[in-house]
């Protein structure tokens, strides 16, 4: 319900009616499928001139507010033989909320160019959830209402220091301005800018709009804020807006700058970056135009991005040889290509959980000789809560001889669930032992260069391969660890 | 801070009925029996559970804990017993620092409430509770320091009502009670928009 309509979701048949709120007439009827199961509760949510409904049976559909056209359906995951029943869906920016008999699933949004994508992508693991009747996010929180099972208060997002994010508009900070807070004449149209996102201005009325947001920060994190804008109007003329960062738990202000366009082709965006000190863990920010005339003159904002430094919250061993599963160890041999008299062996040496040895003979000099370790991990090791340019993949190293070149191969999913081997090489041109850190980054994957978050993959194995020409050495490699921060010494 | 473009919701049964009332009629009743306003910290106390949790996400395809989400389990809270007899979550609101929570009862019997949680920064506490002896609570929302809710009571003039109940502070205060009974059996949902209260 807003100011001027209501929105009524009535069920046999599935019926969205919205009502003008001043002369009670009917706007629009939009059909709703799913809704027929008699007696049964449906909730829906607007957001985003979206509407959201929790179908029954069916899942999730989604409809356009402006038309009532059928967008999208999201159906429930397979029940395991119950019928799981969708009646109450809470949406805010990119993440739904969706009730469905005793659990709560995740409804990722993705709207871009015009197109929509949802899919459910998990569900929340709370125990007995009894039946839950009722969903509802909002300012970070999600209630459920789980019938029996009273109410559960979750916190979205984690303001504890010692857990952040890097880039906050990927976690709980929503990049599009639509579904921002605003008031006043603030105009939200995709298409000024120069990115599909979100764009606002004052277009020819008179300018007062102000559009902001909460969010979660570290408190005593530096925030590197990156503004992307763009004025119209001739460059000799005032265009401008105010960015203030506000304690949410005072109302203070303790960041203000000034978005100045001067100077600047008109349409043309360009980026302001900022920086301050979060003051609290809950923060908002907000932007007001200061553009007096709007005769021929906009502030147009395009996008803004809130990063905060992350703690580091795993140092090192978040992987080590003995997380591997030692009963899927595998080893490959590979030789020249005739494959006739070279002598490969392969030993795991030592103590097995913490040692690989690779050792290769080769009774034809100046041939291509080495040895291939496969180890598969048990359970899979997410690499959580960090990004790609501080993660280091880290090996003390004994080799017996120069001249040889190790492979360093893990095999990840990445964020998609796409499969990978991630390639890296180390020149053994030493003797003795050494640490040797690898960079994530550098890392080479089979379609490119690293181009995944490393937050969302899932290592599944490593792989070792100790190739050199014609000498028959040894390669000891002990003490594997995936570490963050600063490498190893 | 508050919200400024909010999300819409309604909820509807298979079958209800739909009442559009101007909230200037709503007769103003300074007491209704049955209806007990609980802010006995110690007394909520018993109702309400710290847990600090962190929550998984399990991932329906990969069927492993999804470590993008940072979920945490604050606070659980049981449900009211009204005469003894254990009610159900029905419904729930947030507004700025404040959440409000609906009960009823599955039964012939009529008996619910009305919880009010407070939130001041992280931290989160059930600050009062209203307690219907002989009404069902279908749903309830926050609007303009008032609660309202939609419910209904062999007490009332044909069973369904819709309630608002101004708030002191985090306190219903009963003297500001008003109530509108509607036709049918149960109202279900109530939404307000301006001055007008939309009741199914």
């Amino acid at each position: 319900m807003d100011d001027n309509f209501a929105y009524v979701l009535s069920a046999n048949p599935g019926t969205l009616t919205v009502i003008n709120t001043n002369d009670f007439s009917v706007q629009n009827e939009i059909s709703i499928s799913g809704l027929d199961s008699e007696g049964a509760k449906s909730g829906f949510t607007i957001s985003d001139g979206l509407i959201y409904v929790a179908s029954g049976y069916e899942g999730v559909h989604i409809y356009e507010v402006a038309t009532g056209s059928h967008l999208l359906n999201v159906p429930l995951p397979d029940g395991g033989g119950a019928d799981l029943f969708a009646n109450s869906i809470s949406v805010e920016g990119n993440i739904g909320y969706v009730a469905a008999g005793e659990s709560v699933y995740l409804l990722e949004i993705e709207r871009s160019a015009g197109a929509l994508e949802a899919s459910l992508v998990g569900s929340l693991e709370l125990g007995d959830f009894q039946s839950i009747n009722e969903v509802n996010y909002q300012n970070g929180y999600l209630a459920i209402a789980s019938g029996l099972g009273g109410t559960k208060l979750i916190r979205i997002g984690n303001p504890d220091a010692s857990v952040g994010y890097g880039l906050l508009s990927n976690e709980g900070f929503d990049h599009r301005f639509a579904a921002w807070d605003y008031e006043g004449n603030v105009h939200v149209d995709p298409s000024w800018g120069n990115e599909t996102s979100a764009a606002f201005s004052g277009g020819n009325k008179a300018v007062t709009g102000v559009i902001g947001q909460h969010f979660y920060a570290n408190s005593g994190s530096n925030l590197n804020i990156l503004v992307n804008c763009a004025r119209r109007g001739a460059n000799n003329l005032f265009v401008a807006a105010k960015i203030e960062l506000i304690n949410h738990h005072t109302n203070e202000v303790f960041f203000t700058d000034t978005l100045k366009t001067e100077g600047r082709v008109s349409g043309d965006f360009f980026d302001i970056s900022l920086s301050t000190t979060a003051v609290s863990d809950e923060l908002y920010v907000r932007i007001t135009d200061l553009t007096e005339n709007t005769n021929g003159r906009d502030f147009y904002l395009n996008s803004i991005s809130i990063t905060q430094a992350r703690p580091v919250t795993v140092s090192r061993k978040v992987v080590k040889i003995s997380d591997f599963e030692e009963s899927n160890v595998s080893n490959i041999w590979f030789g020249r290509n005739d494959g006739t008299d070279t002598e490969i062996n392969g030993v795991v040496g030592g103590d097995t959980s913490k040692v690989y040895h690779l050792k290769g003979t080769d009774r034809n000099e100046n041939k291509v000789i080495g040895s291939f370790f496969t180890r598969k991990i048990d359970n899979s090791i997410v690499l959580e809560g960090f990004s790609a340019s501080d993660v280091y993949l880290n090996f003390d190293i004994k080799a017996e001889a120069t001249n040889g070149i190790l492979y360093v191969i893990f095999q990840a999913k990445d964020e998609d669930g796409t499969l990978r081997n991630w390639v890296n090489t180390v020149d053994l041109t030493f003797d003795g032992q050494e640490n040797i850190s690898l960079p994530v980054t550098d890392f080479r994957s089979n379609v490119g260069n690293f181009n995944a978050d490393p937050s969302r993959m899932t290592l599944l194995s490593l792989s070792l391969r100790h190739q050199t020409a014609g000498i028959a050495h040894e390669v000891i490699v002990d003490n594997f660890y995936l570490s963050t921060g600063t490498p190893l010494d | 801070m508050k919200k400024l473009l909010p999300l819409f919701y309604l909820i509807a049964l298979a079958y209800g009925c739909q009442d559009e009332i101007n909230s200037d009629d709503l007769q103003v009743r300074p007491y209704i029996d049955g209806i007990e306003v609980i802010s006995d910290a110690s007394v909520l106390s018993d109702r309400f559970h710290e847990r600090n949790e962190n929550v998984s996400v399990r991932g329906l395809q990969s069927g492993r804990v999804e470590t993008a989400y940072q979920l945490t389990l604050v606070s659980e809270i049981d449900p009211p017993k009204i005469r003894n007899e254990q009610t159900m979550a029905t419904s729930v609101d947030i507004a700025d620092g404040l959440i409000a929570v609906s009960y009823n009862y599955i039964g012939e019997d009529f008996r619910g409430g009305v919880d009010l949680i407070s939130r001041n920064g992280e931290t989160l506490s059930l600050v009062s509770q209203l307690a219907y002896d002989r009404s069902d609570i279908s749903m309830v929302f926050l609007s303009d320091q008032s609660i309202y809710y939609a419910g209904g009571s062999p007490d009332s003039d044909s069973v369904a009502f819709a309630d608002a109940i101004a708030l002191t502070n985090t306190t219903p205060d009963l003297s500001q009670l008003t109530r509108r009974s509607v036709g049918g059996h149960l109202a279900t949902c109530v939404a307000k928009s301006s001055n007008q209260l939309f009741i199914t």
